[in-house]
């Protein structure tokens, strides 16, 4: 009963602030100047400038495009930057996204028509998940520029988490034929490939991304892992074991090589590697961790 | 002395008792002696029976005596009587004795004449009968008598002489001169007796009268001549009277000139009576030229002013305006000199009177209306009388202005009786009258109005006329339109003061013309206004609104208008100089103001929600959004929409999602039902946001509502596939469930249905509702079947579906398939053989339909299943030795096995060939395609993992 006299006087209450909107009417000026009118000379979007150069790694192929792969603690770099779109995407990372929201607001009528802008303000909507608004501002970001790739891939990187996985694959081959050069497309359409067993494509993919860096490990491992597909046991034990020593830190590398090892026949190597395998870090591989311990038994 | 004078009155009283009974004795005797002569004749006709006419013509010239002295008897008797007894005395009664013996005559001679027609008297029995008739006055019958007398007498006689001379007068009285004077020249030819003269008068009189004017003159000389002889009558007084005339009717004025002269006459005295004569005789022509001839011989003013007076009258009689006019004028100076007697001055000011009045009527009449000139003539006559009128009668000269005015007025010289109005006015009020002044002023009034009236004229004296007229007539009627002519004079001439003074005055005078009182503020207003006269407007809108002035609603909102838009000139000046900061004050000002009504505020709150949009303020611009929406009407929203759409577009930039959506929204309800190009983008913004922000229920209401505004099909189609959509990841089951029964209704959305009942068949499946879910199953497949029917394009994602539904149908026949063991006997194992041949064929032909649905996934799966069961089939008949047989039948057995198995094998080698083209060209990403390419120990199946998933691409790489 209580509540609900409350709930009256609350609507009632509600009711009359809202028709006498006159009363809330917050007239202090003093922090407006006319200089403030005059808009903002944006600043002019250029290609050749939206690159990612904050981190050098030798082992990242996709540097210059994406820090998605680039370790959190490693991001500071990045979110320290002066550079607005950098930096609003890098606190993103790194779970500060309102923050990170935050700078790209600042950054509004400067950037604003930069798709990459709205790029990034996609992204930092996908790392909250909340992926409607993050399709939004990809959207956006398209709307502005349609010869612009990073969108679409992103797109694709959206279906993939709805597990919508061929409209996923379509927005890769798209954004890769949007601008043939651009790796990340590549890479994600090399997983693709991977992950459904198309390996000659998967291999074609990797192999390309080689090229451009040879040290990076989901790389190496991608191609490894079509070698241990294809029953190319050698070859990808080759493979693994030209990573570098930290690579096996990272169990979805440690256990195909493991795999590799066990099909070779080194089970020894095998079950050294696999006891040191963090389980902290399986995630959902963990059935598979059990799948190959119970493989290695045999 | 004293005593010598009653003697002298005694002495002169009784000389004439004596001298009038000595007449009365000598009549007496008279009579006596003609009656004693006619008993004599009497007696000697009586002895001759009658019968000598001569005897009777006798008696009658007795009798005709006898009547005569009788008569003046009688006369001389009916003239000693008091007035009085001569009115009651009838002239027949007075007269009886002497009429009776002029009856006698004219018996007598009537008898004469019938029984003696030839006799040598007759004429004077005529005569006798004429004379008769005369005295009785039957001048037709003695004019008919005489003419016989004359006919029958001898020329030369004294009857003839007597006849003519009598019938001469006769004429002559007649006026039939012409026919007298043959009479008189007759009679004075024949005798020359006393009356010579007064015969000769008359017809010199009769010359005149038939314009002989030298024999009449001639004539009248010999007359004077005679007159001077005793033996005539002396008639030189009346030629000298006369002659003059005759002079001035023959146009010999200097004859007159010298006639005077020569007597020794005062001229111009003498003319002047010859033109009174004249002017008697009503011969005005000749009295005029004899009166000017006088002028030239005046010997003083006094004889001028006589000349001119009586020139006046003349000239009046004449009707001679011009002429009578001049005189006037030239008296006036006399007059003013104080010459002027009396009796002048009345005759002088009757004159001016009366022209003046007779030319003013003759103006004012219709008989010059078509004749102009005359017209125009008459009135500067008229005028002019009166002008001389106000100098004789200077205490009524206004009078004469009046009139003078009138006549000008009447003669359409408005601009000149203006002139005369304006001094007859000021003279009347001066003498207090005002019936005059009301005239004078009415006259002015009326001459101001007129079209004629010069420009010049109106300007000198409108105010005046006006201003006069409003103090004395505040309220009339005709004030009501001066007021408002004056406001409108005054306006013009930019004279706000007295347009101002005159509006307060028509206030106060006329309160309840309240129409009109706000046409006039409105006139003021407008003028404050076009001159940018802020304070000044401010200043009557103020007294508007403290009720001094009553106004119409339409005008107050006309007025608040004119505020709103003078009030806004100040913020947009504010706005175009590049003061926005102080625009948005203005602007907040105007919106906070109590006075500032709806219109207003709508104004003033959208200019501020813009203000702010530019500033990038997104909780300020959406609040005056807002604010501005609830004082806006439809039309408002519709003329701004764009702007609206940038604001709400912007907000969405900035992430404020609810403002942007609540926006949208707003926009949306307003302009529900109206025809907007942005409608569709409101709603579609509205709803993509509510579902950005999983706000499902108010996506739904949006939808909802979205359907009663006209909202093309396509896009409320698209919303709520999106709402389904939503309302599925959001497992929101039981609205998904009826918003497909609402989509099922038509068959069009059949094929996009199949994904998002599946999913709530799943959903089913998962809280263990096998029935449910079943029944979600066989709505899809109603669906997909209808859709293939009508061949409606099937989504991808419901092909997979479709064939993932068909799959444990596969997997079945598979499984039975795999279920037929190979043994022996032989005949037991070719039956089983047979059998899984069989089910093989269900196998495939379940498989065809399939891959048939063309679902790239369930293709890969199906011919997965396909080489899979072939493979099976081939390796269980590979597999099988027949028990406790030779080696020779096994190798046998082996043998024919292989022909069986070759060409499953060749299938199996098809199927993934296909399978591993198919993967490979369309791209088909199933979890099959491992299997296919998989090199690896089938035994285990080798993951690959990528924690992270693809990736993102933040960057384009400068590539």
């Amino acid at each position: 009963m209580k509540l609900s006299i409350y709930l009256v006087a609350l609507v009632f209450l509600f009711g009359c602030a809202s028709s006498d909107s006159d009363q809330a009417i917050d007239d202090d000026l003093s922090w407006i100047e006319n200089e403030d009118f005059k808009p903002v000379r944006q600043i002019p979007f250029k290609r050749s400038k939206d690159i990612h150069n904050e981190i050098v790694s030798n082992t990242d192929s996709l540097q210059k495009e994406t820090i998605n792969r680039v370790p959190v603690t490693k991001l500071d770099d990045v979110s320290d930057s002066d550079n607005v779109i950098s930096k609003g995407v890098a606190l993103c990372y790194q779970g500060n996204i309102d923050n990170g929201l935050k700078v790209l607001d600042d950054g509004y009528e400067l950037y604003r028509s930069h798709p990459s802008f709205w790029n990034q303000v996609g992204t930092c909507y996908f790392l909250k998940n909340e992926l409607r608004k993050a399709h939004l501002y990809y959207s956006k970001a398209r709307d502005i520029d349609k010869k612009y790739s990073p969108p679409v891939n992103n797109l694709g990187v959206i279906f993939q988490r709805q597990g919508r996985d061929q409209k996923a694959m379509a927005a890769f081959l798209k954004a890769s034929k949007i601008n043939p050069f651009s790796l990340t497309p590549i890479f994600n359409m090399a997983q693709m490939y991977l992950k459904y067993g198309i390996y000659d494509k998967a291999y074609q993919k990797f192999s390309a991304l080689k090229k451009h860096n040879d040290k990076d490990i989901d790389v190496l491992n991608g191609i490894a892992n079509v070698h241990v597909q294809k029953g190319e046991i050698d070859k990808a034990i080759t493979i693994y074991e030209s990573m570098e020593f930290d690579a096996m830190d990272f169990p979805h590398i440690a256990l195909n090589y493991v795999v590799a090892l066990k099909l070779k026949g080194r089970l020894e190597v095998a079950q050294s590697i696999f006891d040191n395998i963090n389980k902290d870090y399986l995630g959902n591989m963990k059935n598979y961790y059990l799948k190959v311990e119970k493989m290695l038994r045999k | 002395m004293n005593k010598l004078l009653p003697v002298l009155l005694a002495f002169f009283i009784f000389y004439a008792i004596s001298s009038s009974a000595n007449e009365f004795n000598r009549k007496q005797e008279l009579l006596n002696v003609i009656d004693e002569e006619l008993t004599e004749v009497l007696r000697l006709n009586k002895q001759v029976r009658g019968r000598r006419p001569k005897l009777l013509l006798r008696v009658t010239e007795l009798m005709l005596e006898k009547a005569r002295i009788i008569k003046e008897i009688e006369s001389d008797k009916y003239l000693t009587l008091s007035p009085a007894k001569r009115r009651k005395l009838s002239p027949s009664k007075a007269f009886r004795e002497s009429n009776k013996w002029f009856k006698k005559v004219d018996r007598l001679s009537s008898t004469i004449l019938k029984r003696f027609g030839r006799f040598k008297g007759i004429s004077e029995v005529y005569y006798n009968l004429a004379y008769n008739a005369k005295e009785f006055n039957n001048m037709k019958k003695a004019r008919s008598y005489f003419t016989k007398a004359i006919r029958h007498s001898r020329p030369g006689s004294l009857t003839r002489t007597k006849s003519s001379v009598a019938l001469a007068e006769i004429y002559y009285n007649k006026k039939q001169y012409k026919k007298s004077i043959p009479l008189y020249k007759t009679a004075l030819k024949l005798h020359k007796d006393k009356w010579w003269t007064k015969d000769a008068y008359n017809l010199a009189w009769c010359y005149f009268r038939t314009k002989r004017y030298s024999s009449a003159i001639t004539l009248m000389h010999k007359i004077t001549t005679l007159s001077k002889n005793p033996k005539f009558v002396d008639m030189s007084q009346k030629v000298e009277n006369d002659l003059g005339h005759f002079y001035a009717e023959a146009g010999r004025y200097n004859d007159i000139v010298s006639l005077y002269k020569k007597r020794g006459k005062d001229i111009t005295a003498n003319l002047i009576k010859v033109s009174l004569h004249l002017i008697d005789k009503k011969n005005l022509k000749a009295a005029e030229k004899t009166l000017l001839k006088a002028i030239k011989y005046k010997e003083n003013d006094q004889q001028l002013l006589k000349i001119n007076i009586l020139l006046l009258g003349l000239y009046e009689r004449h009707r001679r305006y011009h002429k009578h006019l001049t005189i006037c004028e030239s008296l006036l100076s006399i007059y003013k000199s104080g010459q002027m007697s009396g009796d002048d001055v009345k005759v002088y000011k009757y004159n001016v009177e009366k022209m003046s009045s007779i030319l003013q009527r003759q103006v004012v009449g219709k008989t010059y209306v078509h004749q102009k000139k005359i017209r125009n003539q008459k009135t500067r006559q008229a005028v002019a009388y009166f002008m001389i009128l106000a100098e004789l009668d200077p205490n009524n000269r206004y009078k004469s202005h009046f009139h003078a005015g009138e006549t000008l007025y009447a003669s359409r010289k408005f601009s000149d009786s203006i002139e005369q109005y304006n001094i007859s006015l000021k003279g009347a009020q001066a003498k207090m009258d005002n019936k005059i002044a009301k005239l004078s002023l009415n006259g002015l009034m009326a001459a101001l109005g007129q079209k004629n009236t010069r420009q010049s004229t109106k300007d000198k004296y409108l105010f005046i006329i006006y201003e006069e007229y409003l103090r004395t007539n505040p309220r009339s009627k005709k004030a009501y339109k001066i007021y408002q002519r004056l406001f409108s004079i005054y306006y013009d001439k930019k004279d706000m003061l007295n347009s101002e003074s005159t509006l307060m005055n028509f206030k106060k005078h006329f309160p309840r013309a309240l129409k009109t009182q706000e046409a006039m503020l409105a006139r003021i207003m407008d003028y404050y206004k076009n001159k940018s006269d802020k304070a000044a407007v401010q200043k009557w809108a103020t007294r508007i609104k403290k009720g001094e002035f009553l106004v119409s609603k339409k005008y107050g909102k006309k007025l608040n208008l004119l505020l709103i838009t003078m009030q806004f000139e100040n913020v947009e000046n504010a706005t175009s100089k590049g003061d926005k900061k102080g625009a948005l004050a203005g602007y907040l000002q105007l919106y906070k103001s109590p006075q500032s009504d709806k219109s207003i505020k709508k104004n003033a709150a959208y200019n501020i929600a813009i203000l702010f949009h530019e500033l990038g303020d997104s909780k300020r611009t959406f609040g005056w959004a807002m604010r501005a929406l609830d004082h806006m009407l439809v039309k408002d929203v519709k003329k701004f929409q764009d702007s609206f759409l940038k604001m709400a577009s912007e907000l969405f930039n900035r992430r404020q999602f609810k403002m942007s959506a609540q926006l949208n929204n707003r926009l949306l309800k307003t302009l529900c039902k109206t025809r907007s190009k942005n409608k569709k983008i409101f709603f579609k913004n509205a709803n993509v946001i509510y579902l950005a922000n999983n706000l499902t229920d108010q996506s739904s209401i949006l939808i909802k509502n979205a359907a009663g505004c006209k909202i093309p099909h396509k896009y409320l189609k698209e919303a709520k596939f999106d709402l389904l959509k939503s309302l599925s990841d959001a497992k929101k089951w039981h609205e998904v469930k009826e918003l497909l029964t609402a989509f099922e209704s038509s068959k069009g959305n059949w094929p996009n249905l199949i994904y998002p009942t599946f999913r709530l068949y799943e959903a089913y499946n998962r809280i263990a509702q096998p029935k449910l879910a079943q029944i979600m199953k066989k709505r899809i497949m109603k669906y997909y079947r209808l859709s293939l029917r009508r061949k409606y394009p099937v989504p991808t994602e419901a092909l997979n579906i479709i064939a993932q539904l068909k799959m444990p149908i596969l997997q079945q026949k598979i499984d039975k398939l795999n279920s037929i063991k190979l043994s022996f006997p032989e005949k037991r194992y070719n039956r089983q053989l047979q059998a899984k041949f069989k089910q093989l064929e269900r196998v495939t032909a379940t498989s065809l339909e399939i891959l048939h649905i063309g679902s790239g996934k369930g293709q890969i799966k199906t011919y997965r299943h396909l080489a899979s069961s072939y493979q099976n089939f081939v390796d269980q008949i590979r597999s099988f030795t027949p028990p406790k047989k030779s080696k020779e039948y096994i190798s046998s057995f082996k043998k024919s096995m292989v022909n069986i198995t070759a060409p499953l094998l060749q299938k199996v080698k098809e199927y993934i060939k296909t399978a591993r083209r198919k993967i490979k060209n369309k791209n088909i990403l199933s979890e099959d395609n491992a299997w296919f390419f998989s090199g690896a120990n089938k035994a285990f199946d080798i993951e690959y993992n990528f924690p992270t998933g693809s990736v993102i691409m933040d960057r384009g790489g400068a590539q």
